[in-house]
């Protein structure tokens, strides 16, 4: 796959994992398979030696792939830990069902610089700009691959991919033939549960469905180390059906439905005429479902179109605001050569999002109820010169928008193969994060000043707010030498404008404003070494520097939205990852994680003057697989400390400690 | 902290060293579906009773040029079609195969795919490739690959203009029939 066509191909990529699936009759002999019919025979998964390996070495791209091997073997339960892994991403858990998740920078519970889209389907959130982490709901057995894309991918994502990607991509039905049960336990993990079944509906149609349930424990506050009540409950259920028409065309239809419930304390709560914090126990109901579909018709090798439709529909129901929301997506995109050096890609989008407040004291956004649409369109052409040594591509992406009207993203990429080995490219592109409904019209009830009659601070929406703009610099260099070593460095500079930040109308009336510009620059590393066949190790390593610009510093300015954005990132981070296979059904996987303090982890932290040190994490699991199709795994999860602080929730949830966890999973496959 | 990890580290390393699991696991055999699939489609293609020289002849399954696969083929001798046994036979040239029932042309048959099937056209063989342009050619069954699985697709007409009969079973299992009837 390449990185210019990253939807198109999520329908035709192929498992890297296709050996655990097969059906046994694979390992039938010469006189065994004679005796199969030729429906049989035509199930049976080969691996052809002329398959095209992703080569992530041409991509004029920060990009880092998760591949299900390394998923498996890390021993997560959940795509956010995955991403712990990714160079260029801050990731912090903020309690059991709270993550704060974010691509060079400004992290938060609101990070709204991080686009984030499962098998083309986006699950960022128009309300507040952010992905709710605890309703996505994929089983882990059937990823394919996670894509992180750091740095703008606008010109092919539209807008909020400012500071990054991440592509959730599912194998194919045809990828996941057979029965799987997984069943996991442990002290936080109460439950991991996952039954999926594939299986051949005719011959060119194979479908799968899946079941799955995950509960969570709580963790403990911080502050008096009692229970944080952040348990949660999450059940699922789906179906992806992969079809093929004659030679040209193939399909694919997929749903998914969810229900989950979780718990959170949420302090402080105001209510009105009092000035009083109140603390509620309070319950997350979160469900809803979605279906997708998608036609790829291949006019020849270099020829092909797909159109693809969804309809998502969330509902989110929390103390101080419930929230729904119906989504409805069409796109449209053609790839093509001309002219042998030349490979366009464009495209054509539609969306329409239709909303549904149910507004508190707290929270509201005005009008409760309102539709908006996107439409946008790309094109782009990735120029082919130099034998193929130099590959330069331009291309933009035009949308226009309810808030903002039109946005135009641009970007320009130069890839420079030296030779097999090394690889230059960079980058200069432009991106831009359109305003949410609540920063559009919406009206936050922050506390009351500290004098009678304590009077309540409002933040205010405003209809005036324009998208917040980054210009990206990038460049990179890869090396690689066999399938041993292999060396992936990429350093950015990003220029900021017209950042969210607050402004006082008043003691009592705070407004949101474009009110702040920035930089920030970084290095990102990846290495990979593989010394001996049985013994895999990754090391990745990540800085950043950030500094903020408030517009106008004018007197009576309270906001302290620069001094945040530059400290709620940590400077450092390392990931060291090792698997070792000890014996032909014994594997260890070792992983640890050092990630630098985060002076203020946001505006609740800073008022509250918590500090978040730095700490080294440690997770081991020790899979063992005790026949062809049964595996047991064994793993424990930040082993070094019995609990620390990875991050504050900005709004009503107290520091919370994430705490050890300790769990075994048996993974049957029949 | 880090200390203690990178001495487990160490530890485990060396600890290991000195085992050395092996990493074998036979990888599937392409090959060998592909002589199960020349034994099925025997199973479902009528050739014209001249192409026998009588009731008892041998259905003959021939390859022209090098290839792996002839080395799965000899266990298909020990069954039977339509109570006609099956030989096997390896040829270099195509003039030597025009007396065969299906032919495989191997990839590595270098003398001009087009010629050979020009040759062969209108007898009673159904040619068998992996070339994908064999069908658009004139060959009669092409293997192809479909979601890692290994599929065929049929060119009906040149088939019939070989005098060759293929059940509709067989042409309904075909990711697509070339050439068919309107």
């Amino acid at each position: 796959m390449s990185f210019s066509l990253p939807k198109l191909h999520t329908g035709g990529i192929v498992s890297l994992c296709l050996l655990t699936l097969l059906p046994h009759s694979l390992w039938a002999t010469g006189e065994e398979m004679l005796d199969l019919d030729l429906s049989q025979l035509m199930e049976i998964q080969i691996t052809s030696a002329g398959r095209k390996e992703q080569n992530l070495a041409d991509v004029a791209a920060a990009v880092y792939v998760i591949d299900q091997e390394t998923l498996h073997s890390s021993g997560v339960t959940s795509i956010p830990e995955a991403l712990r892994m990714v160079p260029g991403l801050q990731v912090a858990r903020m309690s059991s069902n709270k993550w704060a998740i974010t691509s060079r920078g400004f992290n938060g519970i609101f990070s709204n610089k991080l686009l984030v889209q499962i098998d083309g389907r986006s699950v960022y959130t128009p309300s507040y700009s952010g992905v709710y982490w605890d309703s996505q709901n994929v089983v882990l057995e059937d990823i394919e691959r996670i894509e992180v894309i750091r740095g703008p991918g606008a010109t092919l994502w539209g807008a909020n991919a400012v500071n990054g990607i991440i592509n959730i991509i599912t194998k194919q039905a045809s990828d996941t033939q057979g029965g799987l049960v997984s069943a996991g336990a442990g002290n936080q993990e109460k439950i991991i549960g996952t039954l999926r079944y594939g299986s051949q509906l005719n011959k060119d149609t194979y479908g799968r469905f899946y079941l799955n349930r995950h509960d969570q424990d709580s963790y403990q506050l911080l502050a008096e180390g009692s229970d944080a009540n952040d348990a949660s409950e999450l059940t699922g259920a789906g179906f992806r059906v992969d079809g093929d028409v004659g030679l040209q065309n193939n399909w694919t239809l997929q749903g998914d439905l969810y229900q989950g419930d979780g718990n959170q304390i949420l302090a402080p709560v105001w209510i009105p005429d009092s000035p009083l914090p109140l603390t509620v126990n309070d319950s997350i109901e979160n469900n809803g479902y979605n279906l997708l579909g998608r036609w790829q018709h291949n006019i020849s090798e270099t020829n092909t179109w797909s159109l693809q439709a969804y309809f998502d529909a969330t509902d989110r129901k929390e103390q101080y605001l419930a929230q729904n929301f119906k989504t409805v997506d069409l796109d449209f995109q053609h790839r093509f050569q001309f002219l042998e050096q030349h490979d366009l890609i464009w495209g054509l989008g539609y969306r329409n999002v239709s909303d549904d407040f149910t507004n508190t004291y707290m929270i509201g956004i005005v009008p409760e109820q309102e539709t908006s649409e996107l439409f946008s369109g790309f094109i782009q052409d990735e120029i082919s010169l130099f034998d193929d040594r130099v590959r330069f591509t331009l291309g933009t992406k035009i949308e226009h928008n309810d808030f903002t009207g039109v946005e135009i993203q641009p970007s320009a990429r130069l890839l420079w193969s030296v030779n097999s080995a090394h690889k230059l490219w960079t980058s200069i592109s432009r991106a831009v994060r359109t305003p949410s409904r609540i920063e559009d019209s919406g009206r936050i009830v922050l506390g009351p000043i500290p004098v009678p009659p304590y009077p309540k601070i409002k933040v205010y929406g405003n209809s005036e707010m324009e998208s917040e703009e980054l210009i990206a610099y990038e460049a990179g260099y890869r090396f690689s030498q066999g399938s041993n070593f292999s060396l992936d460095t990429t350093v950015f500079y990003n220029d900021y404008s017209k950042l969210l930040d607050y402004s006082y109308a008043d003691m009592l009336n705070v407004y949101f404003i474009n009110g702040m510009s920035g930089h920030s620059y970084g290095l990102e590393l990846s290495g990979r070494w593989r010394p001996v066949s049985w013994i895999s190790a990754e090391l990745n390593y990540s800085f950043i520097e950030l500094s903020m610009d408030p517009l106008s510093p004018a007197a009576g300015r309270f906001s302290i939205s620069d001094i945040i954005a530059e400290n709620s990132t940590p400077q450092h981070q390392i990931s060291l990852r090792s698997s070792f296979d000890l014996s032909e059904t014994v594997r260890l996987n070792v992983w640890a994680r050092y990630v630098d303090k985060v002076k203020i982890a946001g505006q609740a932290a800073y008022s509250a003057g918590i500090e978040v040190d730095q700490h080294v994490a440690l997770d081991v699991n020790i899979a063992w697989k005790v026949t062809e199709t049964l595996e047991l795994m064994l793993a424990g999860q930040n082993l070094l400390e019995s609990n620390h602080l990875e991050f504050v929730n900005e709004y009503f949830v107290p520091p919370t400690e994430v705490g050890q966890s300790f769990y075994c999973k048996l993974t049957w496959e029949f | 902290m880090k200390q203690t990890f990178l001495l487990i580290m160490l530890a485990v390393s060396l600890g290991l060293a000195a085992a050395s699991p092996a990493q074998s696991g036979e990888s599937p055999s392409e090959t060998r579906l592909k002589a199960a699939y020349l034994y099925n489609f025997a199973k479902f293609i009528h050739w014209p009773e001249e192409s026998f020289a009588n009731t008892e002849s041998p259905l003959i399954i021939g390859v022209l040029g090098a290839t792996p696969l002839a080395k799965e083929l000899p266990p298909l001798t020990a069954r039977k079609v339509r109570n006609r046994a099956i030989e096997i036979r390896q040829f270099d040239k195509v003039e030597e195969a025009t007396g065969c029932h299906i032919l495989y042309i191997s990839p590595s048959f270098n003398k001009g795919l087009r010629p050979a099937l020009e040759q062969l056209s209108t007898k009673p063989i159904v040619t068998v490739g992996d070339q994908g342009n064999f069908t658009a050619l004139g060959g009669v069954i092409q293997f192809v690959t479909r979601r890692d699985r290994l599929r065929f697709i049929i060119h009906l007409a040149v088939a019939r203009e070989n005098s060759i009969k293929i059940d509709a079973q067989l042409l309904s299992l075909a990711v697509e029939v070339v050439g068919r009837e309107k």
